[in-house]
């Protein structure tokens, strides 16, 4: 099967093992994904707290250039490039005006007929019903699904999940074997693009989230945005150093949680990229052999 | 009449930077989000190293996060050089209209 993807400019570079996984996660699926030819960034914040029609025109383009090449269905990883295109192809599709004004900027016609999907989407529908039968090794650890605002936010466009507490992440990874945690940080706002120009709001932010998690025993916090994942694990310096902590807690993405429990290698994952390592305690197996306890291998570890 | 949240905070933001009047503590946002787009204009994709110099040069902050750069290089995290699309030049046309379409209301 054969699909349409966007990277995004994150996953090309500071996140690469978001990338990786997606990728690595869709082959084990039999899943092709296809990138949009020649695609450019989306423009992100940036266009659109500085410029309306930049903030149109660049995720235009990639819309445009998705559907000259027949991309029926677009997967989206990055839920901040997932918020940007949802958002341009509602807003042209409920203004003709503004739609013919972004094509004349474009110079290509954009129809506003793909079907954008984040990755949690992309994984509902392409994986999770053939899931069942290709866990081989359970992801036994206790997990706090971190959403954050993207995917969520305004939820009267977007009209994804629960906006106060979704629920998507949390029923995917217990279907590879981890145990969701109950807690109240689901949607907050762990500081996004503000990285480099606020760090201590970020530090400030992402440190009430990632607290909150070790507070709740979580083993992991999961997530399923590069900028969320960059902001809570290569910001954990400022994090500790604002929280007056040493929080070694991991944030992985829910596409390697997956991935882990289907039995591919960390590498393939690209775990080794992240700050924060990737070293969750060994679990204690369930079955007991001879009466004794057997301490399971940590396969995250292997890298 | 329902308000739209976003759209009013987006259009209060671009109104003020068109007006320059922008709060002095979002001096260096707004610095970040133009070497942003300084960097997709000229490459069509974001070019890490050129965002950094960019934002550096703009607010002086020139030993902010030297110490997270080697960490990014070794994990493979951090491009030495652009990827750079086929469609420059219609990026530069898109930039060159959307500032005019912006500057011209």
């Amino acid at each position: 099967m054969k699909l349409g993807y966007y990277p995004g400019c994150s996953l090309t570079s500071g996140s690469r093992e978001y990338h990786e996984s997606v990728e690595s996660l869709a082959k084990a699926f039999d899943i092709e994904l296809i990138q949009v030819p020649d695609w450019n960034c989306c423009g992100s914040t940036a266009a659109h707290n500085l410029n309306k029609s930049l903030s149109l025109a660049l995720p235009g383009r990639i819309l445009a250039l998705a559907e000259k090449n027949d991309l029926k269905e677009l997967v989206v990883p990055c839920a901040a490039c997932y918020n940007r295109l949802m958002m341009t192809q509602m807003e042209l599709n409920s203004d003709k005006k503004l739609s013919s004004e972004v094509s004349e900027l474009i110079g290509m016609p954009v129809n506003g007929k793909i079907e954008i999907l984040n990755v949690i989407q992309f994984i509902q529908r392409y994986i999770t019903p053939a899931l069942p039968g290709k866990v081989v090794k359970p992801f036994n650890y206790k997990v706090a699904c971190y959403y954050g605002c993207l995917l969520v936010r305004p939820h009267e466009k977007l009209a994804f999940d629960r906006c106060e507490d979704p629920l998507s992440m949390d029923e995917m990874a217990a279907s590879a074997g981890a145990i969701p945690i109950d807690w109240p940080f689901k949607t907050e706002c762990c500081g996004a693009g503000l990285t480099m120009s606020r760090t201590d709001t970020v530090a400030r932010l992402s440190g009430k989230i990632v607290r909150e998690a070790v507070e709740r025993e979580a083993d992991a916090i999961v997530v399923a945005c590069p900028m969320c994942q960059s902001n809570l694990d290569m910001r954990r310096p400022e994090i500790n150093k604002a929280t007056g902590m040493k929080l070694d807690i991991p944030v992985i993405y829910i596409t390697q949680l997956l991935g882990l429990s289907i039995g591919l290698t960390p590498k393939e994952l690209g775990l080794q990229r992240h700050f924060v390592p990737v070293k969750l305690k060994p679990v204690k197996d369930t079955v007991q052999a001879g009466g004794e306890s057997e301490t399971k291998s940590n396969q995250l570890t292997e890298a | 009449m329902e308000i739209d949240i976003p759209q009013m905070m987006d259009f209060l933001r671009q109104e003020s930077v068109r007006r320059k009047l922008q709060h002095p503590k979002a001096k260096r946002i707004i610095a970040f989000h133009r070497a942003f787009l300084d960097s997709i204009k000229t490459t069509g994709r974001l070019y890490e190293v050129g965002l950094v110099v960019g934002y550096k040069m703009r607010t002086g902050t020139l030993i902010q996060d030297v110490l997270t750069a080697p960490g990014m290089i070794t994990r493979g995290k951090l491009s030495i050089f652009p990827e750079m699309i086929k469609g420059r030049k219609q990026m530069k046309s898109i930039f060159k209209k959307s500032i005019k379409r912006e500057d011209g209301q």
